[in-house]
């Protein structure tokens, strides 16, 4: 589609409960961090306005549940996403190897066209921490059998590596925005005013 | 389909009619004599069916304003709420009460209009408004009626209120009031114009009229659009002008006037009536009805009324049920759902009514090949998936899906309109999941639901092997997924989804079934399950609950590759981490003793197994091994044998590995371990387990007279000093006495006489001279010993003995002036004195001592009560250390 059609990109955040989601969100979109801790309900989106190759584009991240219990989103949620992010808390070796269901999760709900080169970003978050579990030869090793996911160590607490990964977030989401866009293929919009020229037909639709 | 009939009410009049209004049972008919004529149309007492079609209904000419005007009246309204009647004529608005018809004092006269609009607004809380606006010439003027009390004041108590005006380009043809009654729409002769009442407020142009000639036409539709037509198409707007839908109707001729008679819109054309309705944003033609003559107008209300110049007839919808027949049987299923709605009957029965046409208008669109609209009906009225499955071929079983009862046989699908709906039907399975999930009760195992949650995973996956195969693996990977397994078996082995089957069956817990697949496949270079790797993968996840199944597995792993196949009790993971050792030791001894070595080093690396029985277990596998690597040689001397851990080969490293595993390791049990080394070999070893017996005499014995290493027994020393502080005398006595090897439980492999080495002894004495008695030392050396020898000793030993003598003196003498010092002060304290008399003040609170306890500042002399210095010196504590509590 031609370069002035608006893009808004819909990135989705998944992973385990308290590894940190809304803080990476909350620290990209309002350069904020809390160490209190609330639970997310449901899901909830912030939008940013992203700078790609000179091209603005507008990111609308979804921040979701990671509790069980909150965790009944549905397909029309997951639908359209044009990239998943992954979270898991690098100090809880258990948020580490749940990425799989997740990731799993999210391609039966979501069903893309093309499940295997769908971009999915993992994000190691809680680097600030001492006592750190999962080491990163095996979060990159695990990246690497899932075709090459980009793997980012952050840390939202201290600002560290959540520009540059939601940076390549929003790259990997405009790809596959415009992937996408192409299936569709070129449909005109179809105006519904009806024209207060003086036409001939006269009719507006 | 039939919608309408016409039932005439009025034939042959004698007058001719001019304009109609109606309300209630009421019809008002305007003629061109200037008569106004109220009739009551009664349809329950007076219907009166004839079988040769004649009239139905009686109407009743109950009120009558004769000749209220010598002129056609040629427009009129109603207002219910206010119960007034209002009629134009000779550019007269008249305004009757409607009950009699009776004239009241609203009329406006001796103004020049030939249109006018009312509308009634409800303002505030039920207090309703009534404006009018008046077309005279090119221009509007707009009133609203006043008085208190709303509709129910007295006419005679109200009064019309100007409320503005606004001028046109050319004398308004049509008009009507948008629901906000702030604006107008107007037509005039070649355009429709949006004008607000307000005349700050600019007129809007909306758009020209078309080409063809005709009137402009506007008119109310519900209560908030406006229908406005242009030739023969009619447009829908919102009450502020925009358009509101997306789709116009085209007449089939230009429309005289029209009325929307809910659910179908009304056209009079020329000489024939057209009804429509609307299916999906599609206006279609549903009706036409003839007219024996030329229509004028049409008005609704309750009922709906048509009106040539002498007839006048009801447009009388058919029996609504028979209209819903008719719907469904063309299809118009929207038109449908809107005629069930208005059935008469209980809620439940239009309920079921309801959702009998929306699931026909589901399958009504999948037979269309409209899939996504179909479904997405199908999940609005919560349909049995198996319903919506059974649509689709080879999905279910026969038996099941032929059980299912569609309106129709189901359509053939192939190809690419199958994958579509292939596709289509995951989504919405999909969806269904997420919705039986939710309905499922922890802990349930057996209920319908589970049932259903089956029957829709084992679907998808057949969804997934025609249409998506890369999702297949993620759906059988759900934890919490509810496949068939016999029949998700079959779907992947036809699919050649090998990997996906191993995962199916380790959500399912067959394990075996998972193995046995992966033993078969090893050794099918090509397959992607090729090679033991996938069952040691495998095997390191099952977890302590499996052991036995691990053992049973690793058998043929560990047959064919044992270093990697031991890594299925080595890796570093939890499920590994917690598998019973003991076992896993006892199994690894019977299959590859080999592995022992490495299955133990790696539990004490990995996880610092500290039992006992582990370390003792890998002390005597390094010694079983060493002794096997000694074999050769057994026939040479010892003094002949190179040091041990110095051997060539793979002896020297594991020798060593044993040695500085029994000089570190904490947790084997040296006295298990004794007695299985053997006598006369292996002497470093033994002397470690001596040592950690604590039998040092015998360790030293080694040490001095069969490895007669003094740098061996220096380093033992050194190790058990100053836990056993005498250990160094006990090597010097080793050194001096020869002792009885025998008598200390060591065999000798030397044969040469044992003597004692007075040279090590001095080497020994000279070093460590410092930690050694000097005095037992002197009773033990022999008295033949040559004074030259001791010279380093006895000098070193003279000169730190004189040294700790004069370090000695000067403390003594420092001691001694410091008590000096302090005798001298305490004699000086002693001196001085205070008299306390019963005047002598506290100096804190200023109050008299009194018989109280009191206290002495020496620093500045002050008196002070006892409690008062007390409390001073807490506040002073605290302000010291703010952190304290009293």
């Amino acid at each position: 589609m031609s370069a002035r059609r608006k893009v808004l990109l819909k990135v989705i955040i998944l992973g385990d409960s308290g590894v940190g989601k809304t803080s990476l969100m909350n620290q990209y979109v309002n350069k904020r961090f809390t160490t209190q801790y609330k639970a997310t309900i449901g899901a909830d989106f912030l939008t940013k306005e992203v700078m790609i190759d000179d091209r603005l584009v507008t990111m609308q991240i979804w921040d979701t549940a990671g509790q069980e219990r909150f965790q009944s989103l549905g397909v029309a949620f997951y639908r359209g996403a044009d990239c998943c992010v992954l979270v898991y808390d690098v100090t809880q070796p258990n948020t580490f190897k749940t990425l799989d269901s997740w990731r799993d999760e999210f391609l039966i709900q979501a069903s893309p066209r093309d499940p295997e080169n769908f971009p999915f970003v993992v994000l190691g978050n809680k680097v600030d921490l001492e006592n750190r579990a999962v080491p990163t030869r095996r979060a990159q090793g695990w990246c690497e059998t899932k075709n090459n996911i980009p793997y980012f160590e952050t840390s939202a607490k201290e600002a560290i590596n959540v520009e540059q990964a939601f940076q390549a977030i929003a790259r990997k989401a405009l790809e596959q925005d415009a992937k996408t866009s192409c299936d569709i293929g070129l449909e005109p919009n179809i105006p519904i005013q009806p024209e207060p020229a003086k036409d001939k037909s006269g009719c507006c639709t | 389909m039939d919608t309408f009939e016409l039932v005439p009410i009025l034939k042959k009049l004698p007058l001719t009619v001019e304009s109609m209004t109606t309300w209630g049972d009421w019809l008002a008919v305007g003629t061109k004599e200037g008569h106004i004529l109220g009739y009551y149309i009664a349809s329950n007492n007076q219907k009166i069916f004839q079988e040769k079609g004649e009239d139905l209904f009686e109407p009743e000419l109950k009120n009558t304003a004769r000749g209220i005007s010598k002129k056609p009246i040629i427009q009129m309204a109603v207002s219910t709420e206010f119960r007034l009647l209002f009629a134009l004529t000779d550019g007269e608005l008249l305004v009757h009460n409607l009950d009699q018809l009776t004239p009241t004092d609203l009329s406006i006269r001796n103004r020049a209009c030939h249109l006018f609009a009312i509308s009634v607004t409800t303002e505030d809380v039920g207090v309703r408004q009534l404006t009018l606006c008046l077309a005279e010439k090119k221009r509007l003027v707009f009133f609203f009626l006043s008085g208190k009390g709303g509709p129910h004041a007295r006419a005679k108590e109200r009064t019309w209120e100007h409320l503005g005006e606004q001028n046109l380009t050319d004398s308004a043809r049509c008009v009507v009031w948008n629901k906000e009654c702030d604006a107008v729409f107007v037509g005039v002769k070649k355009e429709y114009f949006f004008v607000p009442v307000k005349s700050s407020l600019q007129i809007k142009e909306i758009f020209p009229l078309g080409h063809v000639r005709s009137e402009p036409l506007v008119k109310n539709v519900d209560n908030d659009e406006v229908a406005i037509c242009k030739d023969d198409k009619t447009h829908f707007l919102s009450s502020h002008g925009q358009p509101s839908r997306k789709y116009t109707i085209s007449w089939g001729d230009i429309p005289l006037d029209f009325i929307y008679s809910y659910p179908y819109y009304v056209a009079l054309l020329n000489k024939m009536i057209e009804v429509r309705a609307v299916e999906d944003t599609n206006p279609f033609r549903i009706q036409t009805l003839m007219l024996p003559e030329s229509p004028k107008c049409i008005v609704n209300a309750e009922h709906a009324y048509v009106a040539s110049a002498q007839f006048i007839w009801r447009l009388e919808p058919i029996a609504i049920h028979r209209q819903l027949k008719t719907a469904i049987q063309s299809k118009h299923f929207s038109v449908g759902l809107l005629l069930a709605e208005m059935l008469e009957g209980t809620p439940e029965e239009k309920k079921g009514q309801v959702l009998h046409i929306k699931r026909l208008q589901a399958f009504s669109l999948f037979t269309q090949h409209e899939f996504e609209q179909s479904l997405e009906k199908y999940s609005q009225i919560q349909a049995d998936p198996i319903d919506v499955i059974s649509l689709y071929p080879k999905l279910l079983p026969d038996a099941i899906r032929l059980k299912r009862k569609h309106p129709a046989e189901p359509p053939p699908l192939t190809g690419k309109d199958l994958s579509q709906a292939m596709d289509v039907l995951t989504q919405y399975l999909m969806q269904q999941r997420n919705l039986y999930k939710e309905k499922l009760k922890p802990g349930e195992t057996d209920t319908p639901t589970i049932d259903m949650l089956q029957i829709i995973d084992t679907t998808l996956l057949k969804c997934y092997a025609e249409c998506n195969e890369s999702l297949i693996g993620p759906l059988v990977r759900l934890k919490d997924n509810y496949l068939f397994l016999v029949e998700s078996e079959r779907i992947l082995k036809r699919k050649s989804k090998l990997p996906e089957l191993i995962q199916l069956y380790n959500t399912k817990g067959e394990h075996k079934k998972s193995l046995n697949l992966l033993m078969s496949c090893h050794h099918q270079s090509q397959a992607p399950l090729c090679g033991p790797a996938h069952t040691i993968d495998y095997l390191q996840k099952l977890g302590p609950n499996h052991l036995p199944l691990i053992l049973q597995f690793s058998k043929w792993v560990l047959g064919k590759t044992p270093e990697e196949g031991l890594k299925i009790f080595t890796e570093d993971i939890q499920e590994v981490e917690y598998l019973d050792r003991e076992i896993v030791l006892d199994f690894i001894k019977n299959e590859n003793k080999g592995l022992v070595i490495p299955y133990l080093k790696a539990i004490m690396i990995n996880w610092g197994e500290t039992k006992s029985h582990f370390h003792n277990e890998l002390v005597l596998c390094y010694k079983s091994e060493v002794l096997r690597l000694l074999e050769p040689y057994k026939g040479k001397k010892f003094e002949e044998r190179p040091k041990a851990g110095q051997e060539p080969g793979g002896l020297g490293s594991i020798r060593r590995e044993l040695i500085s595993f029994l000089e570190n390791s904490q947790h084997y049990k040296p006295e298990k371990l004794i007695s299985s080394f053997p006598q006369g070999d292996l002497y470093e070893e033994r002397a470690l387990l001596l040592g950690r017996l604590e039998r040092h005499e015998p360790a030293l014995a080694i040490y001095a007279y069969i490895l007669r290493s003094p740098s061996l027994a220096e380093d033992y020393c050194e190790k058990n000093y100053p836990h056993f502080r005498d250990i160094y005398l006990l090597l010097m006595k080793m050194y001096l006495i020869t002792p009885d090897l025998e008598k200390l439980g060591i065999e000798s492999p030397r044969r040469d006489k044992l003597e004692s080495n007075m040279k090590s002894a001095l080497a020994l004495l000279s070093k460590y001279h410092e930690v050694i008695d000097t005095s037992q030392v002197l009773n033990l050396l022999p008295p033949d010993t040559p004074l030259r020898d001791l010279q380093v000793f006895l000098t070193s030993v003279l000169e730190k003995k004189s040294k700790e003598r004069r370090t000695n003196q000067v403390t003594k003498s420092l001691i001694f002036a410091q008590h000096v010092q302090v005798q001298r002060e305490r004699i000086r304290s002693e001196g001085t004195f205070y008299h306390i008399t019963d005047d002598t003040i506290c100096d804190h609170c200023k109050k008299k001592l009194g018989d109280s306890a009191f206290a002495w500042n020496a620093n500045n002399g002050s008196i002070v009560h006892y409690y008062c210095w007390d409390a001073n010196q807490i506040k002073q504590e605290r302000a010291k250390n703010p952190g304290l509590n009293s």
